[in-house]
C-alpha cells in the first residue's frame, strides 16, 4: 500500500528535525545554487568579470544564435556522446564477468582491481594519455610501428579515407592533425573501463536472485542469452543512470580537451566542445557574461536530454 | 544451523570499523588544520604577512625570492614574506579568479601586455580595477639604495629601461616593477653539434647558415639512422625561434604603417591597418615571414604543435635534438639537468644579402630590453605600504644582484653586474624594433591563426598559401571582434578617468599643493583622457570602415 502524504500541520510538529538538513542545505545553496543563479543573472550583462557590468538584455543570447564555433562544438560533443555509448560496453561486460565468478574471493579481488586505478589522480591519468599520443616517443605510435599497424593505416588512408595524414617515415601527429583529433579523443581512456560504472552495474547484478540463474540453467539457457534476457533487463535502471551521468559529464566536460589540445581546441579547432568554448570566452576573451549565456544553453541541453531520457527510455520493472 | 556472527567476530568488526572511521576523522582533522593554517590571513600573532605570487617555476627563482624574503624579514622582524607559486598553465585562470574573488595576494606577477591582450589576464580593465598604481612613488629615491652607487637616484631611473616597459599607455600609470631582463637565445648541445658538423664548426651567424646546418644535420640523422631532429620544439617554443626572423621581414612595412616616430607599430595599429587595407596577405613581406615560419617548422620535432614546453626540454635533454630556442629564464633549468655541455648563440637572422629575404631588411632587429617578471600590488592588499616597501627592497641594487646571482636571470637594475653565465643574454639594443607578432595578435585573431598553424607547418610546398586561404575568410571578422572588445574597455576607462580626476583634485587640494602644481597634474590627466578618447574614435572609425576593395 502506498504511504499517504503527511499533512502540513503534522510535518511542522517535529520542526526541530528540519534543523538537521540546514547545514547541507546551506552548503548546497552556497556552492551549487548561488553560482548557478549568479550565472543566470550575469548572462544578461556585458560583464568582464569585475564589478562593472552593463545590462544588455538578451544580446548575449542573440549572439549565440550565430556563434558557429559554439554550434560546431555541439556537433563535436554529440559525436563524443555517441562514442561514449559504445564505451560503456566494456564496463557492463566486466561487471557481468565479475558477477558470474563463483568464488567470492576472486570476485572481491577483481572488484579491488577495478577500483584500484581510482586512487590515481585524474590529472596524472590525463598526462599519461598525453604522453601516450606523443608522436615520437608515445606508446601508440610505437605499438603501431611494432605491429605494422601503421602500414595498415597508410593503406587505409590511400585507398579508403583519403585523409593524407598517414605517411611512411613521418610520425602520426595524433593531436596536431584536425582529422585525427576526434578519433584520438574517442580512443582516450582505452579500454574504457570505468570503475564507478562497473560498481554501479555490479550493485544491480547482485540483486538478481540465484534462483533465476538456476531456472535458466535448467532451461538450458546459453551464457549470452542469460546476459540478454536476464542480466541486461535487470540492470537497465543502472544503465539509464549511467547514461544520464555520461551525457551530463560529456556535455559539461572540457578538462581533457583543454589539457590535450589547449584552450583553442587544437588544430582546426576540431577538439572544441561547448565547455571549452565557454572557458575560452571567459578566460581568453574576458567575456564572462557571454560565457554565462553559453552555460545557460548547456544547461538547457542537459535538461532536455535528461528529460528525454527519463520520459522515453523506460525501464520495465 | 545458526549463521549469526559470533560475539568475537562482531567485536572485531566493530574495532576495525572504529579504526576506519578514526582514520577518516584524523585525515579530515589534518586537512582542516592545514587549510586553516594556510588560510587568507594578513597577520599572524605578531607578524604581518605579505604574500607574493608568480608563475616562475624555473630553477632558482623560488630560492632567490625566498632568500630575499628572509633578508627583508631580518630588516623588518614584524613582516613575513610568503611565496606562492602557481603553474604557468593555470596561472591566468587562477589570477582572474583571485582578483574577482578579492582573495588575491598582496603582490602578484602580471604580464603587462597592455590593451585587451589576454596576457596573464591583466587587461587594462583589471589593472585599473584591481591594482594600485606605483607612478606617484617613482620620483623618490629607493631608500634601500643608500650606500650604493644608486643612492639618491629616483626609483624610476634605477631600472635599465627607466620603467618605460611597465608604463601603461592606456591607463597612463606604472603598475609594476620588473626584476630582470629576458632575451631569447638558441641553446645547443655542443657534443652533438660537433659530432655532426665537425670539431671546427662554429654557431651560425645568419639564417642561411643555420638552414644549411639543419639540412646537414637531417642528412646525418638519416645516414646514421639516429632519430635526431635539429630543433627541439613545441607549441610554446616555436615562436621563440621563428618570431625574430619573421619580424625582420616587417621592418619596411612598419615604417609605412607607423604613425608615430617610435619606429615601432603597436599590435592594435597593425590590426587596424589591415582593416584599412594598408596591408594584406598579398604583401611580399607577409608572405616572406610566413615562408620563414614554414621553413623553420620543417626542422622542428615532428608533431611539435601538440607538444608542450616540458616535452621540448625533454627532447633536448634526451639528446634527440641539437637546438632548442628558449629564453634566459631556462639557463639554470637546462644547465642543471643536461649531462652534456651547452652552448648559446643568438637567433640567426636573414641578412641584407639573403637572396630571398634580404630585400625587406633595413638592419638588425633590436631586442626587447624590457624589465620582465613585473610585480604589482593588488587593491585588496591589507598592507599596501609594506608591499610597496618590499618591492623597493627587491629592486634595490644589492637585492637585484642577489636575485640575479641565485636565479641566473639578467638583472634589471642599473650597474648590477650579471653573472658570467648570463652575459650571452645581454639584450641587443641596436636595431629596428618590432612590437607586434603576426601570428599572435589578440584573442580571436590568435585563435584563428593557432587553429590553422598545422597547415603552415605542413610538409606541402604550398603550405603558406593553404594557411592563408584557411585564415583569410575569418581574419577580418576576428580583428573586428578583438578591436571592438578592446575599444569597449578603452571607453570604460575614459569614463573612469572622470572619477579619477575628481578624486585627484580633491586629494591634491587636501595635501595643500600649490595651485599651479595641482593644475599641471590635473591637466596631464585630462590630456591623457582626451588622447584615449581620440584613440577610441580612431579605432571606431576603422571598425566601421567598409572592407577595402581588392
Amino acid at each position: 500500500m502506498a504511504a499517504s502524504p503527511i499533512s502540513f500541520r503534522k510535518a511542522l510538529l517535529e520542526w526541530k528535525l528540519y534543523l538537521f538538513i540546514v547545514p547541507s542545505a546551506l552548503l548546497i545553496g552556497t556552492f551549487s545554487y548561488f553560482p548557478a543563479a549568479s550565472a543566470i543573472y550575469h548572462s544578461f550583462f556585458d560583464w568582464q568579470g569585475g564589478d562593472v557590468k552593463q545590462f544588455i538584455g538578451l544580446a548575449n543570447f542573440r549572439r549565440l544564435l550565430t556563434d558557429w564555433t559554439l554550434w560546431n562544438s555541439f556537433f563535436t560533443v554529440f559525436i563524443l556522446i555517441l562514442a561514449n555509448f559504445f564505451k560503456m560496453i566494456p564496463s557492463i561486460a566486466v561487471a557481468v564477468a565479475i558477477h558470474r565468478l563463483r568464488n567470492d574471493k576472486w570476485q572481491y579481488f577483481y572488484r579491488i582491481l577495478v577500483v584500484l586505478p581510482m586512487i590515481v589522480p585524474g590529472l596524472v591519468t590525463l598526462f599519461i594519455w598525453k604522453f601516450f599520443f606523443d608522436p615520437n616517443l608515445g606508446v601508440l605510435n610505437n605499438i603501431l610501428n611494432f605491429t605494422h599497424g601503421k602500414e595498415a593505416l597508410i593503406w587505409l588512408d590511400a585507398h579508403a579515407l583519403h585523409w593524407n595524414v598517414f605517411s611512411e617515415g613521418i610520425p602520426i601527429p595524433w593531436l596536431s592533425e584536425p582529422r585525427l583529433i576526434i578519433p584520438s579523443l574517442i580512443m582516450w581512456g582505452f579500454p574504457w573501463l570505468g570503475a564507478v560504472g562497473v560498481l554501479i552495474y555490479l550493485a544491480g547484478l547482485q540483486s538478481i536472485g540465484t534462483e533465476i540463474y538456476e531456472a535458466a540453467d535448467l532451461d538450458g539457457v546459453s551464457p549470452f542469452q542469460k546476459f540478454w534476457h536476464i542480466e541486461l533487463p535487470l540492470i537497465a535502471t543502472q544503465i539509464r543512470l549511467n547514461i544520464i551521468l555520461m551525457v551530463i559529464g560529456t556535455l559539461q566536460g572540457y578538462g581533457f580537451q583543454y589539457l590535450l589540445l589547449g584552450e583553442n581546441g587544437g588544430a582546426g579547432g576540431r577538439g572544441m566542445v561547448p565547455g571549452l568554448w565557454m572557458f575560452n570566452r571567459a578566460f581568453t576573451a574576458g567575456e564572462f557574461g557571454y560565457a554565462c549565456s553559453i552555460g545557460m544553453v548547456l544547461f538547457l541541453f542537459i535538461l532536455t536530454l535528461t528529460y528525454i531520457n527519463n520520459k522515453y527510455i523506460r525501464v520495465e520493472k | 544451523m545458526d549463521s549469526s556472527p559470533t560475539p568475537s567476530k562482531t567485536s572485531r568488526e566493530t574495532v576495525l570499523n572504529s579504526i576506519g572511521f578514526g582514520l577518516v576523522g584524523l585525515c579530515f582533522l589534518v586537512a582542516l588544520l592545514r587549510v586553516t593554517a594556510s588560510s587568507f590571513s594578513g597577520e599572524t600573532q605578531d607578524k604581518k604577512i605579505i604574500r607574493i605570487a608568480h608563475w616562475q617555476l624555473e630553477n632558482g627563482i623560488r630560492d632567490a625570492i625566498n632568500t630575499l624574503g628572509a633578508e627583508y624579514s631580518k630588516l623588518h622582524p614584524d613582516v613575513k614574506i610568503e611565496q606562492l607559486t602557481v603553474p604557468e598553465r593555470t596561472y591566468t585562470n587562477w589570477f582572474i579568479t583571485q582578483l574577482i574573488g578579492k582573495t588575491a595576494p598582496d603582490i602578484i606577477e602580471i604580464q603587462n601586455l597592455g590593451g585587451n591582450n589576454p596576457g596573464r589576464g591583466d587587461t587594462d580593465e583589471r589593472l585599473a580595477r584591481y591594482f594600485r598604481p606605483l607612478t606617484s612613488y617613482l620620483s623618490d629615491a629607493n631608500p634601500y639604495n643608500e650606500g650604493t652607487p644608486l643612492q639618491g637616484v629616483p626609483w624610476r631611473e634605477t631600472f635599465l629601461d627607466g620603467m618605460s616597459s611597465n608604463y601603461n599607455q592606456n591607463l597612463l600609470e606604472i603598475y609594476a616593477i620588473g626584476l630582470n631582463l629576458h632575451t631569447v637565445r638558441i641553446y645547443y648541445n655542443k657534443n652533438l653539434f660537433h659530432e655532426i658538423l665537425g670539431q671546427s664548426a662554429s654557431p651560425p651567424q645568419t639564417y642561411r647558415e643555420f638552414i644549411a646546418m639543419c639540412e646537414q644535420m637531417g642528412a646525418w640523422s638519416r645516414g646514421h639512422n639516429r632519430p635526431i631532429t635539429p630543433i627541439a620544439s613545441s607549441g610554446y617554443n616555436w615562436p621563440s625561434f621563428a618570431t625574430p626572423p619573421m619580424q625582420s621581414q616587417h621592418q619596411q612595412l612598419q615604417l609605412k604603417l607607423g604613425r608615430q616616430t617610435s619606429l615601432s607599430v603597436a599590435t592594435e595599429t597593425f590590426m587596424e591597418a589591415y582593416l584599412n587595407g594598408e596591408w594584406s596577405f598579398e604583401n611580399p613581406e607577409i608572405l616572406n615571414s610566413l615562408q620563414i615560419a614554414h621553413e623553420l617548422g620543417q626542422y622542428m620535432t615532428p608533431g611539435f604543435m601538440q607538444l608542450k614546453r616540458e616535452d621540448a626540454t625533454f627532447y633536448f635533454l634526451q639528446q634527440r635534438s641539437i637546438f632548442i630556442a628558449t629564453g634566459s629564464w631556462d639557463i639554470k633549468s637546462l644547465s642543471g639537468q643536461a649531462n652534456f655541455p651547452i652552448g648559446v648563440f643568438n637567433v640567426p637572422m636573414p641578412d641584407k644579402q639573403d637572396p630571398e629575404y634580404g630585400r625587406y631588411i633595413l638592419g638588425a632587429v633590436s631586442e626587447n630590453a624590457n624589465a620582465g617578471t613585473p610585480f604589482a600590488i593588488t587593491q585588496n592588499s591589507e598592507h599596501p605600504e609594506i608591499a610597496l616597501d618590499f618591492l623597493k627592497f627587491l629592486s634595490s641594487y644589492k637585492a637585484n644582484g642577489t636575485f640575479s646571482e641565485i636565479s641566473l636571470w639578467y638583472p634589471s637594475v642599473v650597474g648590477v653586474e650579471p653573472p658570467e653565465e648570463v652575459k650571452p643574454f645581454t639584450p641587443i639594443t641596436e636595431g629596428y624594433p618590432v612590437a607586434y607578432s603576426l601570428l599572435a595578435l589578440s584573442a580571436d585573431t590568435k585563435r584563428l591563426t593557432d587553429n590553422n598553424l598545422y597547415l603552415l607547418f605542413g610538409k606541402e610546398k604550398d603550405a603558406v598559401t593553404r594557411f592563408i586561404d584557411a585564415i583569410r575568410p575569418s581574419f577580418r571578422q576576428s580583428i573586428l571582434s578583438d578591436l571592438a572588445r578592446s575599444n569597449k574597455t578603452r571607453l570604460r576607462n575614459v569614463g573612469r578617468f572622470n572619477c579619477v580626476a575628481e578624486t585627484l583634485a580633491w586629494n591634491l587640494e587636501k595635501k595643500g599643493l600649490p595651485a599651479a602644481a595641482r593644475d599641471r597634474k590635473l591637466d596631464e590627466l585630462l590630456l591623457n583622457q582626451a588622447m584615449m578618447e581620440v584613440a577610441y574614435y580612431k579605432t571606431q572609425k576603422s571598425l566601421s570602415a567598409p572592407p577595402p576593395q581588392p
